[in-house]
Parts: C-alpha cells; structure tokens; sequence
C-alpha cells in the first residue's frame, strides 16, 4: 500500500498559486498609459515562409493594409519551399507593389529547418541593403490587424524599449485541441499584458517589432536554439533594453492535431530550459520584476508547480488504484451506489484545502473575464473547465516530456 | 492605484489573508458537522435510555419494540462518526471521545439485540470487531484492522442489502478504549490481539470473506 500525499505539500502549491494569483492581481491596477505614436518611420517586415501557400496572401496582405502611411518594405523569405510559395509571393509583388510599399522575395535554395535561419537571411538582407528604423518579423501564417504597426511602434517611441510585440489568438479555432489553444492563448496574452506592466516581457513570438538599430547591436537571431522567439528576447533584456506587449490582437495557425501540438510544446519547452540556463544571470534583483519574478517564480516555480501538482494527481490515482486492486484481493467489490448525503458531502467540502481550491477558481474566473473582455474573444464556461481540467495537464505532461529530454540531452527537432 | 513596490508585499499580505480564511472557513464548517454529530449522537442516546428506563424499570416486552430499528440508527451514526475521522484525523481527542460515548451506545444495543435475539428469535448474527487506530500497536497492526474492516463491510453489504443471507450486525470497538464498558467487553472476550472478530459469542483472529460467511452460514468456520 502506498502512504498518501503529505496535507502539506498540497498546502505549499495552493499558497504559491495564490502568491502569484495576487501579484497579477495586484499588477491590474497598475498605472499604464498608452503611449501616442508621435513619428513613423521606414519599416522592414521580413516574413520566413517555408511552404506557406495557404496562409502567405493573406499575412502580406494583413502588413500591405497597415494603416501606416510611411513605407514598408515586405521581405519574404521563401525558405527553400516545395509548394507553390515563391509563385504567390511573385503574385503578391505584382499586385501590392505601390509607392509606400514594396515587396521583396529572397530565395533559399536549402533550408536548415530553422525559422530562425530563415530570419537572419530577411535580416542580413534588410541591414545592409535598406534604410530603415524599424525591422518586423512576422510568421507566414499569421494575420495582423490594421493598427498593429502603430501601436507597436508607439512603444517604440519609448526610451529603452527595443522590442514590442502583440497578443496573439489562434486563427483557427474549430476542433478541441484549436478551442484548447484559444483559452490558452487568451489567458497567455492577458498574462503578457500584466507582466508588460512591470517590465516583464522577454518573449518575441510570431510578431514582433524591433528597433532596427537593436540587430546592429546585438547581432541576428540564434540559430542553434530551439526558441529563437525567447532567446532573442532574453538578449535584448540582458543588452539592459525593455520590450513591450500591446493588446492588438494577432490571428495566428496553431497546430491542430494532437501530434503537431505535442512536438510544438516539447520544442517550446525545451528552447525555453535551454535559453533559461543561458541567461540565468537574469535572475536577479537588477532585472527588476523580470528577474525578480517573472523568470525565478512564474518560468521555473510555476513550471515546478504544474509538474508537482501533476506528480500528486498522478501520486493519487496510482494510490487509489493500489488501494482498489488491494480491495478486490480482499474479495472488496467496489459499490457503484450513488447516494447523496448531506453531513458527509458538507463535510468533504469543508476540507480547506478543497474550500482554497474553489476560491482559487473562482479567482481565476476573475482573470478569465478581463481576459476575455480586453481581446474580445468569446470563451465559454465549459471550454474554460475543459481547459483546466483536461488541457493544462495535457501541457504539463509535455513540460515534464520536455524537461526529460533536456536532462538527458535528447535531440529534439525544430 | 498600486505602487509597484509595494505589489510584492501586498501579494504577499493578500495571499494570506485569503489562505487563512479558507482554513478558518473550513474549520467553522467542520465544527457545525461536530455539533450536528453531537446533537444527534445524543438524540440517539436519549432514545437508547428512554427504552431501557421502558424495558428494565417498567418491565415493558422487549419483543414489542423494533430493536432492528436502533440498529440501523446506529449505523448511521457511525457513519457519520467514519466521516468526522476522515475529516479530523483518528487521533484528535474530541473524536475520541466522541466515539467512547459511540461505543457505550453500541454496547446497550448490543445487549438488547442478543436479548431481543434469544426472547423474541431475532433472525440475524450479531459480530463483535476489534480494532485499533494506533499506528505502532503492539496489539496488532493498524492496517490489518482496516482490512478487516472493509471485509465486514462487504459482509454486511452482501448479507443486509443484497439478501444473500440472514442479516448481520457488527458492533465495533476500539481496544485502546478509555471507557470502563468497552475495557469490561475485551476483558471479557479475553481480546489480546487485533483484528479479532467475535461472531455468535466465538472468538476469531483476522478473517477472510469467505471464512467469515462460512461462519454466518454454518455456526462456525469451515476452514
């Protein structure tokens, strides 16, 4: 027979959450101010697409409708592509080409399976052949509003801030594991929003846009990680620079089947231990919320979080599992009578740590609702539950998956 | 608005707060469960010594009361005491003595159903279990017990809901009781060891379903 998971353990994770819960909570009513775009500037967006012949039309036409009247250039980078991508992309010159805008297709005849590859070659491009003041990197599958330009850039404007970013929202949302992404994309968004609040964010994700001066300084993305996005990120952090985080929001393809998803997490995960231990010297009081917080608490504690909540569930289930086939040796049949009774459910539900688990919902409910009202996306009850209660450990397993990997050195693919 | 550097502080404060209320909340909850218990192991024996003071002191027929009745009563209660374990722990002194004045119950009962069995040819089997809650017992292991246990409980579900033999009642007692009846019961079944079951006034060791339905069935055991 197994022993039961100590009460206090559990007690240390639900303190945790709350700990956190609170912070964020807290950081909603910062003060923060919108900042006013007082100058454009020329813009380069380079967009790496590997066999993007479905969603590439649609991305440049998001960037060549930007309600920007300065120019943009528009770099693809067709990624040594086997499908129709550089015919569409030749289609979308002759046919967006204008005064302030212009659209240039680089050519790779080989591709290294990196993005990160891909956006280097738009980069080395765009610094020595262009003048501009502000370089875009934009995935070939992902759709930007008309304001996006503008409020990036207004960021920009800013001193110290190098780099700002979007709120994404995947594009599709149609089966369960799209619905699942939507919550969790919400959710991850509003969380940025927060953490853009204390100066928190070090993430570059599929839109970001960058001082161009940033790149003469710290050089191109890191081609040998598996996390471009964070790591260019981290880099422009330890440089001593700020980014910022808008609520515009970004449609973008997330993966739709349950593989595809598996492999993105477990590369997610495993850039992000990898770009952790890199710039570990972060984790410091210097670095203010980020290096206070955001990295030593919400990165690794709440990593640990999920993977010792995971090991508990899992702890559990194994236990009443040893404890039912205990039973039937004992000739114990287990009783499917379902009998509701006031004194003990009263009972079970005066447990606090079941009482502090309700109220740890219903808090998050709190933060659901901003969410939600602040990207204006629809999420409803069931989707939200399903998302606690069967995705987020579905996350966790990857994290664990990944983490292993990691530890002992496992290749993982891009 | 929240200053930045007073967030970290204020979570923490916040976080506490809500951490404290929650466990205060659920002890409040759990103390009305206490009283509820209470109120009730006491309706039940006011009802126990109301019956007696009929029986012993106005000579009233046993066989005219449902005695089988009080049983179910019981069963009930110990339920309900099952529950307040679980939720305070086996050890806590007020569940303690809780459960003496349990036992004490169980014991008066007990004696009316071996009464009512014998005067009245009551159709059921009556079984005493020994247990103990103490982890390091030298009188027997906390575990076994609790199989035991879950093996009567089969018992009873199979004897008393699906029919498949006459009706079984257990009366259970714990042999680190304090109260003087229950010591006087073990003393009296000569109970040194646990599990120890007395089925029909015979005393047996740690027993399996089988050997326990033997038993019921048959007077004693087949094994």
């Amino acid at each position: 027979m197994l022993p039961e998971v100590p009460d206090w353990i559990v007690y240390v994770l639900i303190f945790g959450g709350f700990l956190m819960s609170f912070y964020f909570f807290l950081v909603l009513f910062t003060a923060q101010e919108k900042p006013k775009l007082k100058k454009l500037g020329k813009t380069a967006f380079i967009i790496p697409a590997k066999n993007a012949e479905h969603t590439l039309e649609r991305c440049v036409k998001s960037v060549v409708d930007q309600n920007y009247r300065d120019f943009i250039y528009i770099i693809i980078v067709n990624d040594a592509s086997t499908d129709r991508t550089l015919e569409i992309a030749k289609k979308l010159k002759r046919k967006f080409d204008s005064q302030t805008r212009k659209i240039i297709i680089l050519t790779r005849k080989h591709s290294t399976g990196k993005k990160a590859s891909a956006i280097n070659h738009g980069l080395k491009y765009v610094l020595s052949n262009l003048e501009v003041q502000y370089i875009a990197v934009l995935d070939a599958d992902t759709f930007i509003e008309k304001q996006a330009l503008r409020d990036n850039m207004a960021y920009l404007q800013k001193p110290g801030i190098m780099g700002s970013t979007s709120w994404l929202v995947p594009y599709n949302k149609g089966n369960f594991w799209e619905k699942m992404q939507k919550v969790e994309y919400v959710l991850t968004g509003f969380y940025r929003v927060l953490l853009g609040r204390v100066s928190a964010i070090c993430v570059a994700p599929a839109f970001t846009v960058f001082r161009a001066e940033f790149f003469k300084k710290a050089g191109f993305y890191d081609e040998h990680t598996l996390t471009e996005d964070f790591e260019i990120a981290l880099r422009l952090r330890s440089l001593g620079y700020d980014m910022a985080f808008t609520d515009n929001k970004v449609l973008t393809i997330v993966p739709s089947r349950f593989k595809d998803l598996r492999r993105q997490r477990i590369r997610w995960w495993h850039g992000t231990l990898q770009n952790i231990a890199k710039y570990r010297h972060l984790i410091s009081i210097k670095q203010g919320a980020l290096g206070t917080f955001f990295l030593p608490v919400a990165l690794i504690l709440g990593t640990l979080f999920l993977v010792t909540a995971l090991f508990i569930i899992g702890y559990d289930i194994l236990f009443k599992l040893t404890n039912f086939v205990h039973d039937l040796l004992l000739g114990v049949m287990p009783k499917l009578k379902f009998e509701i009774n006031l004194f003990s459910l009263s009972l079970a539900l005066s447990d606090p740590k079941v009482i502090l688990v309700v109220f740890g919902f219903l808090f998050s409910l709190i933060f659901l609702v901003y969410a939600r009202k602040t990207i204006n996306e629809k999420i409803n009850i069931l989707e939200y539950c399903l998302f606690i209660l069967c995705y987020g450990w579905i996350l966790a397993i990857f994290c664990i998956e990944a983490g292993i990997k990691y530890l002992f050195r496992r290749h993982v693919k891009w | 608005m929240v200053k930045h550097r007073h967030i970290y502080l204020l979570a923490v404060i916040l976080a506490t707060c809500v951490f404290v209320f929650g466990l205060l909340l659920g002890n409040y909850v759990a103390s009305v469960k206490l009283k509820e218990f209470k109120k009730t192991e006491e309706r039940f024996l006011v009802e126990l010594l109301a019956f007696e003071a009929a029986h012993r002191v106005f000579s009233e027929n046993i066989c005219e009361f449902n005695v089988e009745d009080f049983f179910e009563r019981k069963v009930e209660l110990g339920r309900m005491l099952t529950n307040l374990e679980k939720r305070f722990g086996k050890e806590k002194p007020e569940i303690i003595a809780k459960k003496e004045i349990y036992e004490l119950a169980e014991i008066n009962l007990w004696n009316y159903l071996k009464e009512y069995k014998e005067k009245c040819g009551g159709n059921y089997s009556m079984v005493l279990f020994f247990y103990t809650n103490k982890k390091h017992d030298p009188k027997g292991s906390i575990d076994g017990c609790e199989d035991q246990g879950k093996i009567l409980d089969q018992v009873v579900y199979e004897h008393n809901v699906l029919h498949k033999g006459m009706p079984v009642y257990v009366f259970s007692f714990d042999v680190n009781s304090k109260n003087s009846a229950t010591k006087g019961i073990i003393k009296v079944y000569n109970i040194t060891s646990v599990p120890t079951l007395v089925i029909n006034d015979i005393v047996y060791g740690y027993s399996l379903k089988e050997k326990i339905n033997s038993i019921l069935e048959n007077g004693t055991s087949t094994k």
